[in-house]
């Protein structure tokens, strides 16, 4: 064994060049597989951790419930945590305030610690907390912990208000008064002061791990269970996003991950094999030698398995150090930026994984010894005698019709043309990497962050929309309807706006509630013509849209073109029908569908007004200022809204800034893939360059006693390197640029962030010839350098 | 008559400080203008050594080679290589010709290195002496062992060079074809005034040679 | 006369060429720099009527900010810029600031064009000038050592220093040319010298045999014989005699080789022919030896053509079957084989005699050489036979050599090559 692994050491020690070159590519190899996997594994852990965080860490709610029914849940197994909440009663009071009573449970669910801005939770019968607009509205300014207030509330709509009497045991910040503001006592106060019957609770739940439950049947699991605990399971909530991130294991991420860690695992392949490949050639000779002396086949095998072995024990490990450190600091500036952006807390999630560096060394090695296999089979098939007599076997024509004149460039030509195969498969490895690029380079380079903040921020510089949903069976208030019935973007707010100081337009849209055939809620929007044809201009529209043809027809158009098919009913032409709110039946044309609007269908304002429903509803408010007071308006709005439910505003600015940093996410993110498997490319390409020098050292020596300069030697080289990077940059255009603008119209029409008008990718382009040119000037540099170090004689006798 | 290889205490020594030895020592010749002289001497003794050193493809330790009055060894390495290109062929044993062109663009080599023009008739004329007509177009790989020598004789002639040197032109070949390469080389070099020096350790070989230089352990031994 | 009239013609001519050329590129450059010059005025003026239409636009609109804000978006300026100029009175340059800025920048670019134009000429004459100034001190330089090769009569060793590639080839084809000269006067001397050598050479060469016939005759006359002693005596003087024309013959042979009086004259005629005739001569001595003569060759070779001198290379061969028969004892076999090879025709005579030790085997070749070998001492030989055939082969453009039998059997072989064109 010792004598085995003596010759694979100095087999390497001898072979520095591609030893180098051998620890590099498995050093790129291993690094790219770290991170992909470390980010993959980062991005998964991140989103499960923080679904809980941006979700409630349940998995679905039972909503009025009784004592019983919750006794059977704690029975079950499969309900592995079980907070609860109850409605208290509803405080006297101008605003809508209301009181609830949590456990512990509850509260560590949906975080509720985080609203702690002094004190703690109720525990005892008689303490309360609440924000400090809690506070203010029940009369008492600055209040303190300890402090005693009168609250004045009603446990339903039927009984009178009643003071009682609590003592404060903590502050909240506003953070929890999105919608309507709350306070909470303990659940103590509420089992005391209602009776057992009349006790209903809303129990938040977390499923047991083992379940098998994901987002797909998640809600007829939680029916399932519903009706065996005997509760209505029209009373059943799923905590769908929540879901979706704590039992879905990222598919989406992991395939994305998967296929491109067998993209870096095939080029490495390739590059790896290459390099051993021509590596063996050189050395049949000296194996010959080895067999000759006595060794096996497998002896042989042994020995090359070692030499690859020794090679990447310094690769593997280097490349998961530097990707783990690289993986690390990316995902650490990723987190940074986004919640800069969302201004959520993000748990910290470790990335040092052993498992996933044990994966990642695990595939490394598999990598290498499935690249070093052809090379092990030729070497122990060789025989003795051919071994000895081993002279480079070039598949070459055997008539070459040359020139009359040799130079130097013409030397170069034909040892190019003589290796066509190496000369083009390398060509082509390295031109594959820059196609991919160049088409990259079309669609990242063509990603308009004004035209696609624009798409969020439709029209001037600040959005104001209504957030609803449309049959929230918890929460009934967050429903369109109710929330209509309040109408928070009425006139009167219009007017308000109007009078703020800078406030230069508005600009509203409509929105009808109505319903489809099956009684489900649905939402028609109303466009005039000038946002008609705005919809109607961007991608992904189906039909022939006219504005004056559906305003004569009364037609309907379907809001999301891309997904009519799946979840559309009707087709173009069919009669669609439909309950408007005031209870009108209607029938109208389907005339089409828009690529995406904000609402399920629309119709143009004449046939709205045709309708004739009464009070318009505005959904959605554009107000557009001057720059300076930008800011103030953004105050106003602010305190206009105050207190107001369902109503969001969004800046285009902020939309702006969100835009931009996904794209420079993706952005950086590709393009660091890119440049790696250009790497790994280019590793080939040395690869081939120092092989070629390699088997050629002796006719160079040969080249240099009848006469060439090193002058002339350098060029040949560096003509050769021309070539290598001509012909790369002939492929990865010819191919990268149609094939790009390709991808960028599909892009385009599939709606692709960003993507509007095309611009050719000269400053990418010209990076990347640029790119390679110096990486090939340096190669062929230092390989002079190289050749010079040896005498001629030694050159000459090389194969001896 | 002038001498146009002249050497003066010409050594080389081999190896690191504990086991170093000299390949070639102290070594005085002479060749003259036209001459055909062999030397001869068994694996091991030097004479590789010397003829290297003779067309300044390594550096001595000691001594001075003199190329028609010239000290090649006071050149600058560019120099040197332009100089070989126009004023010595070289054979060597095997691996000789570029494997990517063929046999004509071998043989014109060393003239496109020198961006000189190549004269057809008299390259046409080498090609028939060595009978080489019908494999202009031919690659490296396709000719014999014999074929291969006959094509690096015809580039050693190319340039009209003042010294040819061969070391062991026919140490990978039989007997039968031994002769003819030699006789061949001795034949062009005579037409063209040239001067030969080989290496072998072919003693009958050696004999076409006009003279014999024996080499030693690295010292000439006898004429 | 003729020659130096054609070369004038070809030297003016080549004159004219240059200064076509000249013409050329004066032109191509004019023209260069007059379109470049023409684009960026052209520019210029596209510019100054931008301008002109923002400002008219602007002036023509009621809604200064809104007009601007679209002209910032890139729309379409007002396209009647002069006639709103006119309307307010600015018609004329020097009203024009913008006006009178373009024509000044206009002007600008044209003397600038044309100093530029001016500067390259001159530079390009300037250059031109020094490089034939270059030229015409290498051409003196030149002539110098071309007189100076003439008259002196050492070899000249052209310098080193880097003159220019074209330069230095010609002071290399000089310094050949000089050499061959050269040459040529050391051969001549050298030939002397040879002569002078060949004739000392033979003089000691004849001494022996013309001192044992002289003792030869002294004996017979002086001595007293009797009939049979005498006769004995006669037979010796005679068979010193006759090895003495033999030797006369040959020296005669090698004097007249040498200093060229005969002279190798190629013809093509079939060798094969010439092998017999040689076969012929020696095949009376092969049979009294009973030794028998083994001849293979194929059908080729009996019919082949090649150039030689059949007379002398008759010769050659004669005299290597005679020393295989002399060296040969009775009833052994002498094998002798055409084969054809490339460029050469090789033939092989292979005896199975006394055959030659290894150090005498480069020595046979050299003139009045004679083996150490008891046998060979023992046998008539001059030792310039072998020598002979060498020089005649040489001639031939062939070699020979004698190979030392590997199979360890005694008996040498004896290899001559002659080239076949």
């Amino acid at each position: 064994m010792n004598a085995l692994t003596n010759v694979a050491k100095s087999n390497n020690r001898h072979n520095r060049t591609r030893s180098v070159l051998l620890i590099i590519s498995i050093l790129l190899t291993t690094l790219g597989l770290t991170v992909i996997s470390t980010w993959g594994y980062a991005i998964i852990q991140t989103n499960k951790n923080n679904a809980g965080i941006l979700y409630g860490r349940y998995d679905g709610i039972y909503a009025g419930i009784t004592k019983d029914q919750l006794h059977e849940m704690e029975l079950k197994s499969a309900f592995a945590k079980i907070g609860k909440m109850e409605y208290v009663g509803e405080v006297e009071n101008e605003r809508s305030i209301s009181l609830y009573a949590t456990d512990q449970v509850l509260r560590e669910h949906l975080y509720m610690d985080d609203m702690l801005e002094e004190g703690r939770f109720p525990t005892w019968k008689d303490e309360i907390i609440g924000s400090r607009a809690f506070y203010s509205s029940l009369g008492y300014e600055s209040v303190q912990v300890g402090d005693s207030i009168t609250v004045s509330y009603r446990p339903d709509l039927t009984s009178k208000y009643a003071d009682k009497e609590f003592r404060v045991s903590g502050i909240l910040n506003a953070q929890g008064d999105a919608n309507s503001i709350l306070g909470y006592v303990s659940e103590e106060y509420y089992t005391s002061t209602v009776a057992e019957e009349d006790q209903s609770y809303m129990a938040y739940f977390l499923l047991d791990k083992n379940e098998k439950v994901n987002s797909h049947n998640a809600m007829e699991v939680l029916k399932e269970l519903a009706s065996d605990c005997g509760i209505d399971t029209k009373r059943v909530s799923l905590n769908r996003a929540y879901v979706m991130w704590a039992r879905n294991p990222g598919t989406e991420t992991i395939l994305v991950c998967v296929v491109i860690i067998l993209i870096i695992i095939m080029l490495s392949l390739v590059v790896i094999y290459n390099i051993f490949q021509v590596g063996m050639k050189q050395r049949v000779w000296e194996y010959g030698k080895i067999k000759a002396m006595g060794a096996t086949k497998k002896q042989l095998r042994r020995i090359i398995r070692k030499e690859a072995l020794y090679l990447g024990a310094i690769g593997i490990p280097l490349g998961l150090l530097f990707g783990y450190v690289i993986a690390k600091i990316s995902f650490q500036w990723l987190v940074k930026q986004v919640m800069g952006i969302q201004g959520n807390r993000l748990d910290n999630v470790s990335l040092f994984q052993v498992p996933i560096f044990l994966l990642v060394a695990v595939l490394s090695l598999i990598t290498i010894l499935l690249a070093i296999r052809k090379p092990m089979k030729i070497i122990s098939k060789t025989t003795i005698v051919e071994a000895m007599r081993y002279q480079e076997q070039r598949k070459a024509r055997g008539i070459r019709k040359g020139k009359k004149q040799v130079t130097v460039m013409g030397l170069t030509m034909a040892n190019m043309s003589g290796n066509r195969r190496r000369t083009i498969s390398t060509i082509i490895t390295l031109g594959l990497s820059c196609v991919l690029f160049v088409v990259m380079a079309n669609s990242l380079g063509n990603m308009d962050d004004a035209y696609e903040a624009r798409k969020i921020v439709e029209r001037g510089k600040i959005y104001v929309y209504l957030t609803y949903s449309l049959n929230d069976t918890a929460y009934p208030e967050n429903n369109l309807d109710s929330i209509l019935k309040e109408d928070p973007l009425d006139q009167e707010f219009l007017q308000q706006v109007r009078e703020i100081e800078g406030v230069t337009e508005i600009y509203t849209n409509k929105i009808v509630l109505a319903a489809d055939e099956k009684q489900n809620p649905i939402t028609i929007g109303v466009l005039n013509r000038e946002e008609f044809s705005r919809y109607k201009a961007k991608a992904g529209k189906v039909g022939n849209l006219d504005y004056d043809a559906a305003s004569k027809e009364g037609a309907i158009i379907y809001g999301w073109g891309a997904l009519m098919e799946t979840y559309c009913p009707y087709s173009v032409g069919d009669q669609v029908p439909i309950t408007l709110e005031n209870g009108t039946k209607i029938e109208p044309n389907l005339q089409g569908a828009f690529g995406s609007i904000s609402s399920d269908w629309a119709v143009t304002e004449d046939t709205y007004q045709a309708w004739n429903l009464g009070e318009d509803h505005i959904a959605k408010v554009w107000i557009d200022c001057t720059t300076e007071q930008l800011r103030n308006v953004e105050k106003k709005l602010n305190e206009i809204l105050l207190g107001v439910d369902h109503v969001e505003i969004k800046t285009y600015e902020s939309a702006l800034k969100e835009t931009q940093l996904s794209m420079k996410m993706i952005t950086v993110g590709i393009y660091a893939l890119l440049i790696l498997t250009g790497l790994i490319g280019f590793m080939n390409m040395a690869n081939t360059m120092v092989t070629s020098i390699t088997t050629r050292r002796q006719e160079f020596g040969v080249l240099q006693a009848i006469g060439m300069t090193s002058k002339q030697l350098s060029h040949m080289l560096q003509l050769e390197g021309v070539i290598f990077t001509i012909g790369t940059v002939f492929v990865s255009l010819t191919v990268g640029i149609p094939l790009g603008y390709a991808v960028f119209q599909y892009g385009k029409n599939n709606g692709y962030i960003g993507l509007h008008t095309y611009h050719f990718p000269t400053v990418e382009v010209l990076c990347m010839i640029g790119c390679i040119l110096v990486l090939q000037i340096v190669l062929a540099y230092v390989l002079s350098k190289n050749i010079k170090k040896n005498s001629i004689v030694e050159r000459v006798r090389y194969q001896e | 008559m002038e001498s146009i290889v002249r050497t003066e205490g010409l050594s080389k020594k081999y190896g690191s400080k504990q086991n170093e030895f000299y390949a070639i020592s102290n070594i005085n010749m002479e060749v003259k203008q036209g001459e055909f002289v062999a030397i001869v001497g068994k694996s091991g003794s030097g004479k590789s050594t010397l003829l290297h050193l003779l067309g300044g493809l390594d550096r001595p330790t000691s001594g001075k080679v003199y190329l028609n009055g010239k000290d090649i060894y006071g050149m600058k390495e560019d120099d040197l290589a332009i100089y070989r290109r126009r004023k010595i062929g070289f054979i060597f044993q095997a691996f000789n010709l570029v494997s990517s062109i063929n046999v004509w663009e071998n043989m014109v080599l060393p003239l496109g290195l020198d961006g000189k023009q190549v004269d057809e008739t008299y390259m046409k004329e080498i090609i028939e002496t060595l009978g080489l007509e019908s494999k202009i177009h031919s690659l490296p790989n396709t000719l014999s062992g014999g074929q291969q020598q006959r094509v690096a004789i015809g580039r050693a002639l190319s340039t009209k060079p003042d010294v040819i040197l061969a070391d062991e032109p026919t140490g990978n070949l039989d007997t039968k074809t031994s002769d003819e390469v030699i006789s061949l080389l001795k034949l062009s070099a005579k037409k063209y005034g040239q001067t030969i020096i080989m290496i072998t350790h072919d003693e009958d070989i050696a004999q076409i040679a006009d003279r014999r230089l024996v080499i030693e352990d690295g010292k000439v031994v006898r004429e | 006369m003729g020659k130096g009239l054609s070369n004038m013609s070809r030297i003016s001519r080549e004159s004219q060429c240059n200064k076509k050329m000249y013409g050329w590129i004066c032109s191509v450059l004019f023209l260069l720099i007059a379109v470049v010059t023409s684009i960026l005025c052209y520019r210029e003026v596209e510019q100054y009527k931008e301008k002109i239409g923002i400002l008219a636009t602007m002036v023509d609109t009621s809604d200064p900010l809104h007009t601007a804000a679209s002209l910032m978006k890139g729309e379409e300026t007002t396209k009647s810029a002069s006639s709103v100029l006119k309307e307010y009175g600015y018609t004329s340059a020097y009203e024009d600031y913008f006006k009178k800025n373009c024509i000044q920048q206009i002007w600008k670019y044209i003397g600038g064009a044309i100093s530029i134009y001016m500067l390259l000429l001159l530079l390009f004459y300037g250059t031109t000038r020094y490089q034939r100034n270059v030229y015409r001190e290498q051409m003196i330089d030149i002539q110098k050592r071309v007189s100076q090769i003439r008259s002196e009569s050492d070899e000249w060793v052209p310098p080193i220093d880097k003159q220019g590639e074209e330069v230095q080839k010609i002071y290399e084809e000089l310094a050949a040319f000089s050499k061959t000269i050269h040459l040529m006067k050391k051969q001549m001397i050298q030939e002397k010298e040879e002569t002078k050598s060949l004739v000392t050479d033979i003089s000691h060469q004849l001494k022996t045999p013309v001192a044992a016939l002289k003792t030869c005759f002294e004996i017979v006359e002086k001595q007293e014989l009797s009939e049979l002693e005498r006769e004995e005596f006669l037979a010796r003087c005679n068979h010193q005699l006759r090895g003495l024309e033999n030797m006369l013959a040959a020296l005669l042979n090698i004097s007249r080789m040498e200093t060229g009086m005969i002279t190798i004259q190629l013809e093509e005629a079939p060798i094969f022919s010439t092998f017999v005739e040689a076969m012929n001569r020696v095949y009376v001595k092969a049979r009294e030896k009973k030794i028998e003569l083994v001849v293979e060759a194929e059908e080729e070779v009996q019919k082949l053509q090649i150039p030689h001198d059949p007379k002398w290379l008759c010769e050659a061969l004669i005299n290597v079957l005679d020393n295989a028969i002399k060296y040969s004892t009775r009833n052994q076999t002498i094998t002798i084989r055409f084969l054809l090879r490339t460029t050469f025709l090789r033939i092989e005579i292979e005896d199975q005699g006394i055959g030659i030790p290894k150090e005498e085997v480069n020595k046979i070749f050299k003139r009045f050489y004679r083996g150490q070998l008891q046998e060979v001492k023992e046998q008539e030989g001059s030792g310039v036979g072998l020598y002979l055939t060498r020089e005649i082969l040489n001639r031939h453009g062939g070699t020979i050599t004698v190979h030392v039998k590997s199979d360890g059997t005694s008996g040498s072989i004896f290899v001559l090559q002659i080239p076949k064109k």
